[in-house]
């Protein structure tokens, strides 16, 4: 299998506040792991770090042994790393189609779509997220949960071998997130690794087999979600005093 | 080392249909020149033209392995193209425009009158691929230009300077006027364009109004008159306009067709939002510089007919006045729609001879007439425009009388 | 060469000073909202000419404030009337707004001139006579006595409104939004009012600009784009929306565009705007100051 992603001492700082220090860990290829933490704790600079939107400090990180350190974010994702946004951002005035077109034209989705069709290629991602009868609608009339599936369509059409889902479940109702779910484990069974941030813990725990837990930018827990659930330092930072593990 | 280069550009099939594109002008450019110079001139003016515009562009055109690989690739997309242009000419908006197309075209024959010809209609057209190109940066790829004058007038001057000063005939030069804008907007574009912001905005505004101080000066770049007498491309303005008419077509027609494309949908993700087209892998800079370059390209050919239209042409073409029309048409016409830019400009065209008409007339009180000024007139307009109607005035107009036409029709 | 080079430095600073007005402005509006204002060379020249058309009429000190007075309130109208709506709808129509305020300013002026029978192009008379002349000599230099007031007024203006956006209360809004502007809103500050103020503001520092440097310089109508091209190039070079960034942007420029006047080519000194933009974007878009990331 080998080692996917490797992020070593890791450090980003905004002025005087430090929102990701001395951040070390590995994926494995093909594997499955979360990223917990309080709002603010700073998986989001981790994922731009990751994807090149943010340049970090110190730090190195290694994607399938190629230094991908302070590297422009399409280069990173024509090597393989996509990722979907918190905020979810689509492009208002095209239609679903050519929403996840774009990612499908990109030099690493024309390797698949070269050839299949740009179209075809696009629609197929569409018929996996579920969003094919809708492909001719612009992105704006869509509800909430068809807009996190279709970036996750727009990261999928990129081709990537890790995937980085920023809070795929936030805003969602419970049939929705069992829509996503369904998605991203479909996914993952065709062999893309995935690493997800979330602070809603539930989903996340049943969800992966490994967890990383972060807080104030440091890494505190690295295990099975059993296990980092019912870490001490989770519990007080993450969790609050007191309180159980729902 | 060559060699994965070269493998690496023809990978890129974008890069092999620029520099296909490329290639066709250079083989029209020497066609044209072996038939009016013959031998000598053309080896001399190609060496000229080789080293000094293409650099290490030129051995890669030569390449026909490139340029058969796009033809190879793209040839079969011809048919499925002429389909679904038949099917929208079949739409209202296609009918609507080939309705259009054929009014313009029919004009000579019902008046010959050459100011209304040459001064209103060709001039509108010229306007046309202008407003187009500045539409198509615009419209489709989100950066604005505020200094589109200085393409459409320096490929003016070129243009000019190869008529008159070089002897060539008028193909070459408007073509090779129009590369020399692509030039200059690489210049602008690349420093500009890798930056997200109003940068390009700032440095195409900036580079106008240097190049307008520039032109003005007496002593160099042709002196402060500029330059005169360049000849018109037919002493028949029937010809002429036909000449420009084909030429709009095939302008419009190619950005509609770049927008409407692969090209046009990655475009058009960088115009909605930069950050996620990056996110898609998408490199937003070539595309933008792309974008420009096309729109500097098309800018030039304007340019080039506006100064043999006028037989002259001086600093005052980079002025903002000229950089100002093209936002004024497309505001008028309606943005990313290129169509919008000819319904723009000729609506402006009109409305100028509207204003005149009036200011002829001598009921208005003295020294009223005095306000009829078209640019200030236009501005308040385009204030207007932007403040209250985003989509362009006569957009809406169009929207709503396809409307009607839909209900007309039961649909 | 000794009268070269005093001219370089006399030329040089004069001109810096006035950048330095025009330039503080711009960025304060750009720093505040993120407004690019393409109109804030259109408030010079509006400014100018109000100066122009009236000196003859009302005196000095009259026309001065009427211009002064009459700038101001032009920004103010364009911010409530114009970019305030459009800013929610997208900065594009800001930026093409501006555009089209600058143009229509620079019609205006055009016709001003037909309407009140002016030359389009002028220069106009000393602002201070002293015992009879205008101007002194230094080091073999004839230097204006307008050149002395010019820094003199600028510093104190530039220091005043430093002084003025670290200590009031409108001030501490205006940096309060340049941080952060939702949660300056949250916090109660009116975020419009304040950027109101701060195009006013901006307005007023460019027509004090025009103001003062209009009786040392041609003025003329196309001139408000040649002002707003060069007020690019200096927050460009000190950074976009850092104040003291744009001083130190000024002199530069200025210095740099007067040698190269003086001591290469004068054709070529009308480049250097546009190189130092091309330049600065290309090697240090965030400026010699500039601490914000641009990306």
């Amino acid at each position: 299998m080998g080692v996917i992603l490797e992020v070593k001492n890791l450090t980003k700082k905004f002025g005087g506040l430090t929102a990701v220090n001395d951040f070390s860990f590995e994926i494995e290829r093909g594997e499955f792991i979360g990223l917990i933490g309080p709002n603010g704790a700073g998986k989001t600079t981790i994922f731009n770090l990751l994807t090149g939107f943010e340049k970090p400090n110190a730090g190195s990180i290694r994607f399938d042994g190629i230094n991908i350190t302070g590297m422009s974010p399409y280069k990173i994702v024509n090597l393989g790393i996509a990722r979907t946004f918190q905020l979810v951002r689509s492009f208002k005035f095209l239609t679903i189609l050519d929403n996840v077109s774009v990612s499908c034209l990109s030099p690493r989705g024309k390797k698949v779509s070269k050839d299949i069709g740009t179209e075809e290629y696009a629609s197929s991602i569409l018929t996996a997220v579920g969003l094919v009868d809708k492909a001719r609608i612009p992105p704006i009339v869509l509800p909430h949960g068809d807009l996190r599936k279709l970036q996750i369509g727009k990261a999928v059409g990129t081709n990537p071998q890790l995937l980085l889902l920023d809070e795929p479940f936030s805003g969602l109702s419970h049939e929705e997130q069992l829509g996503i779910t369904d998605l991203i484990n479909k996914l993952h069974d065709d062999g893309v690794t995935i690493f997800m941030t979330g602070h809603v813990l539930r989903e996340l725990m049943t969800l992966v087999p490994r967890v990383l837990a972060m807080h104030q930018g440091k890494l505190i827990a690295d295990g099975p979600p059993r296990e980092v659930a019912g870490h001490k330092i989770v519990l007080e930072a993450y969790l609050g005093r007191g309180e159980g593990f729902a | 080392m060559q060699i994965r280069f070269l493998n690496r550009i023809k990978e890129n099939s974008l890069f092999v249909i620029c520099v296909s594109v490329f290639y066709l002008v250079e083989l029209t450019y020497i066609l044209t020149l072996l038939y009016y110079f013959g031998y000598t001139s053309l080896i001399l003016s190609t060496i000229l033209y080789f080293t000094l515009f293409y650099f290490g562009f030129l051995y890669l055109a030569f390449n026909f392995t490139i340029l058969w690989a796009a033809i190879k690739r793209n040839f079969k997309l011809i048919p499925s193209a002429i389909r679904r242009l038949m099917a929208w000419l079949g739409t209202f908006k296609g009918g609507l425009t080939l309705f259009c197309m054929l009014i313009i075209a029919i004009i000579p024959l019902l008046t010959q009158n050459a100011y209304y010809l040459g001064s209103m209609f060709i001039v509108a057209m010229i306007y046309t691929i202008y407003a187009a190109s500045w539409d198509f940066l615009a419209g489709y790829t989100g950066q604005v230009s505020f200094g589109q004058a200085a393409f459409f007038g320096f490929a003016g001057y070129v243009t000019a300077d190869r008529i008159l000063i070089q002897n060539w005939p008028w193909l070459p030069s408007l073509f090779f006027g129009a590369l020399i804008a692509v030039l200059i907007s690489l210049i602008i574009g690349i420093p500009t364009l890798r930056l997200k912001g109003p940068y390009l905005a700032l440095g195409t505004l900036s580079f106008a109004s240097i190049l307008y101080l520039l032109f003005a000066m007496p002593t160099i770049l042709y002196g402060s008159t500029g330059l005169f007498g360049v000849p018109r491309l037919s002493e028949n303005v029937i010809i002429e306009y036909y000449i420009v008419f084909i030429f709009v077509i095939i302008s419009l027609t190619i950005m509609k067709a770049i927008g409407n494309s692969k090209l046009g949908t990655v475009f058009k993700s960088i115009r909605d939002d930069e950050t996620g087209a990056e996110a898609s892998g998408i490199h937003t800079t070539r595309y933008k510089i792309l974008a420009f370059v096309i729109s500097a390209f098309f800018a030039g050919i304007a340019g080039g007919f506006f100064t043999m239209r006028n037989t002259a042409v001086s600093a005052q073409i980079f002025g903002t006045t000229y950089s100002f029309y093209p936002l004024v048409m497309v505001a008028i016409g309606g943005i990313a729609t290129i169509s919008g830019a000819g319904v723009g400009a000729f609506f402006f065209i009109f409305l100028i001879e509207i204003l005149r008409g009036v200011a002829d007339f001598q009921w208005l009180p003295a020294g009223a007439a005095d306000f009829l000024d078209d640019a200030l007139i236009f501005s308040v307009l385009l204030i207007l425009v932007i403040r209250f109607a985003g989509a362009g005035v006569l957009k809406s107009a169009i929207e709503r009388l396809k409307n009607l036409w839909d209900i007309l029709l039961g649909r | 060469m000794l009268t070269d080079i005093m001219q370089v430095l006399v030329l040089g600073s004069v001109e810096g000073a006035v950048y330095m007005l025009i330039a503080v402005g711009y960025s304060l509006v750009y720093g505040t909202g993120g407004i690019m204002n393409l109109a804030h060379g259109a408030f010079y020249l509006i400014a100018g000419y109000m100066l122009y058309w009236y000196l003859g009429t009302l005196g000095l000190f009259t026309s001065v404030v009427l211009a002064l007075i009459i700038v101001t309130l032009i920004g103010g109208i364009s911010y409530l009337a114009l970019i305030k709506p459009l800013e929610k709808k997208s900065q594009l129509s800001v930026v093409m707004v501006t555009f089209a305020i600058a143009f229509f300013i620079e019609q205006i002026v055009k016709l001003g001139c037909s309407i009140l029978g002016f030359e389009k192009e002028s220069t106009l008379p000393n602002l201070i006579e002293i015992k009879g002349t205008v101007s002194f000599e230094l080091f073999g230099t004839i230097i204006p006595y307008d050149y002395v007031f010019i820094l003199i007024i600028s510093f104190l203006i530039v220091s005043l409104i430093t002084l003025f956006i670290s200590k009031s209360k409108l001030g501490t809004s205006i940096r309060a939004i340049s941080q952060d502007r939702e949660a300056a809103t949250l916090m109660g500050i009116n975020a419009d009012r304040v950027l109101m103020f701060t195009v006013m503001i901006s307005a007023f520092l460019a027509g004090v600009a025009a103001v003062i440097y209009v009786p040392s310089y041609p003025i003329a109508p196309w001139q408000g784009w040649v002002i707003l091209t060069n007020s690019f190039a200096v927050v460009i070079l000190g950074g976009m929306g850092s104040l003291p960034g744009s001083v130190l942007g000024a002199f530069i420029l200025s210095y740099a565009s007067h040698f190269t006047r003086v001591f290469i080519d004068p054709a070529i000194s009308t480049l250097v705007p546009m190189f130092v933009i091309v330049v600065m974007l290309a090697l240090r878009p965030q400026g010699i100051l500039g601490k914000k990331e641009i990306d």
